[in-house]
């Protein structure tokens, strides 16, 4: 029992590193405007390992969080990373994790499809720039992503998956 | 079984999503703003390092820095020498012509804790808010010039939207032909200038003032500099892309104008 209360509290400490992270120290990163989406990547690696279920509502939560940090409307990022938890936990035991293509095809494509809903519900709120004109920002937030992946798993990896073993 | 238990996982998602719909979206700014109270210390603290190591990665220019603003000081004592003698001589023309005198400004200093975490928007957040007198709307500038106004505040803090952010507006008066203009925010640290007549004189480097019109933004704030001009083809108006004068990127001490 202790055991899981420990590596709960582990990961929501690890969560809130990188929700106040991509609020500032991330911007060290950005390059052209553009920089990583750590809480996304966060949403990835938990969904990949535990499932849909739990992948749904880490993404829920951070997606809130990262929603009372942003300016923009309360629940658009708590939907997005609520359903790219939902459909990456899919994937859970369909894809062999440690794999290199895994780290960075998954993380591109939830990449793309939380654009693409974010794209489709914010122009409800917001005004957006039209499609054409972002395009070269959402290709480049989409490369430095699932590029900057590699590395962001292999520090969870090694923070996460390979204590909890030690520890078990 | 499993299938039912799939179909009723949709369901937060599901709320999630009519709550984004239905609830009009200036209705859940309070509860945005009581729940960054968790966040607001721990954020102030990881920007200041944010801060410091941006200050880091500076050092190495800082040498060949030195040098041009060693230059560019001379240049800009000998302007205000200048200046000095305009300002005297405007205030004698005040005075001969009866007209009223602009008052300085009264601002409040905040402290940036803070930025936008998606890449979608452009925003910042500040450690002064309704308690230290912050009012929605209120213009927020650094001593280079404008960058945006205050659009939600919390007990002790506030956001900032800043004018290169898609949904910031701007009328605005191009400093040396007065033509006049509506600056809009395009992403990635610039704006555009819109709705400029065909045959309006600009140039590239002309300075970007605030036009006052509209109720936020006080006249003659400095903006930016024009750094492209275009006119498309079969256009109505002239457009140009403007670089602001204060960097958004590294923002540490903002002034919100009262």
């Amino acid at each position: 029992m202790f055991k899981i209360r420990f590596r709960t509290l582990r990961f929501i400490v690890i969560a809130y590193l990188v929700l106040l992270s991509q609020a500032s120290l991330v911007n060290m990163m950005t390059l052209k405007s553009i920089k990583p989406d750590f809480v996304l990547l966060l949403v990835i690696f938990f969904a990949l390992h535990k499932g849909m279920r739990q992948g749904m509502f880490c993404g829920i939560i951070l997606g809130f969080c990262v929603d009372v940090l942003s300016s923009g409307i309360l629940g658009i990022n708590c939907l997005i990373l609520g359903c790219v938890g939902f459909f990456t936990g899919m994937l859970k035991d369909r894809v062999y994790t440690a794999h290199f293509l895994t780290k960075i095809l998954v993380p591109f494509c939830a990449c793309l499809f939380s654009i693409i809903i974010y794209y489709a519900l914010a122009l409800n709120f917001h005004r957006l720039m039209p499609f054409s004109e972002n395009l070269l920002p959402f290709i480049g937030t989409l490369i430095y992503t699932a590029l900057f992946n590699i590395i962001f798993f292999n520090v969870l990896d090694k923070l996460v998956i390979e204590r909890t073993t030690r520890l078990l | 079984m499993l299938k039912r238990r799939k179909t009723l996982l949709v369901i937060p998602l599901i709320l999630v999503l009519l709550i984004v719909l239905i609830i009009p979206p200036h209705s859940l700014v309070h509860l945005k703003s009581s729940f960054f109270i968790f966040f607001r210390q721990p954020l102030s603290f990881f920007y200041k390092v944010y801060i410091n190591l941006q200050n880091l990665t500076k050092i190495i220019h800082i040498f060949s820095e030195y040098e041009q603003l060693e230059t560019e000081k001379q240049k800009l004592t000998f302007q205000l020498n200048q200046l000095k003698e305009q300002m005297y001589e405007n205030k004698r023309l005040h005075e001969v012509l009866e007209l009223s005198e602009q008052e300085p400004y009264d601002f409040t200093v905040a402290q940036v804790v803070g930025k936008e975490p998606t890449n979608w928007l452009n925003s910042l957040v500040i450690n002064k808010g309704k308690a230290e007198g912050i009012n929605i709307n209120q213009p927020v500038m650094n001593f280079s010039g404008l960058i945006g106004k205050v659009i939600e505040i919390a007990p002790h803090s506030a956001k900032v939207l800043l004018i290169s952010d898609v949904n910031s507006r701007v009328v605005v008066l191009v400093q040396r032909t007065r033509q006049e203009g509506i600056l809009e925010g395009i992403g990635r640290g610039l704006c555009r200038l819109k709705y400029l007549s065909l045959d309006a004189e600009v140039e590239l480097g002309d300075v970007v003032i605030s036009a006052g019109v509209g109720g936020v933004y006080p006249k003659g704030l400095v903006i930016g500099r024009i750094q492209s001009i275009r006119t498309e083809r079969g256009g109505l108006y002239k457009s140009c892309i403007v670089k602001p004068l204060s960097s958004l990127s590294g923002l540490e001490e903002v002034l919100c104008l009262k």
